[in-house]
């Protein structure tokens, strides 16, 4: 809600914090786990995805290729790529915003589980 | 709860000399700073936070199950101003 000469208005974060002179800072997370997995990177990523669909019910959960997947319209990605020399481990990089924190700490926290 | 929009959010800039100063009276004892065209960047081992104007990219690979990352959060966001 903005209140200038003109009036009051009601507009969204973006454009207030821009109108203002007061500008936005985004933070971003990533975390970062290893986990022992055989085999193909799609393997790993079918693995998470399937644990994650069942877990986040009221959510949408898409793989997007073979080493993402997106949760809630990449509100959270996860990221799956190959630790160099190991044939037996993966990595899985969880990324979201401030905003998200709620669902990306809950997500790793799920992802914590799935590799124990 | 995810479903509902942030009541809260941050704005300001990050100085990096005030930054490293923070992080290193919390512990975090091995970053290095670097500066970049764009901004800078703290470092260690298992830690990088890039700040770059008004967007920040942390990313924590210390297997500590996400201390590190709360910790972080903490002192970023004693470092901007909330709206």
């Amino acid at each position: 809600l903005i209140m200038n000469e003109e009036g009051l208005k009601i507009v969204d974060i973006e454009s207030a914090s821009q109108e203002i002179g007061m500008p936005r800072h985004t933070i971003r997370f990533t975390e970062k786990l290893v986990f022992r997995e055989f085999g193909a990177i799609s393997r790993t990523t079918d693995k998470i995805a399937h644990v994650l669909k069942n877990k986040l019910t009221d959510l949408t959960v898409e793989v997007l290729s073979e080493n993402e997947i997106s949760i809630s319209q990449k509100r959270v990605t996860v990221r799956i790529s190959p630790v160099p020399k190991s044939e037996t481990e993966k990595e899985v990089a969880t990324t979201w915003g401030m905003e998200d924190d709620e669902l990306g700490s809950f997500v790793f926290a799920l992802l914590l589980t799935v590799r124990k | 709860p995810w479903k509902c929009p942030p009541s809260k959010y941050k704005w300001g800039s990050l100085d990096a000399t005030t930054l490293l100063n923070k992080f290193t009276k919390e512990g975090f004892l091995q970053l290095k700073l670097q500066n970049s065209p764009t901004g800078f960047v703290l470092a260690n081992d298992t830690l990088t936070i890039t700040v770059e104007g008004t967007s920040t990219h942390v990313v924590c690979g210390g297997g500590d199950d996400g201390a590190t990352r709360l910790k972080v959060r903490r002192i970023l966001s004693s470092c901007l101003q909330e709206l």
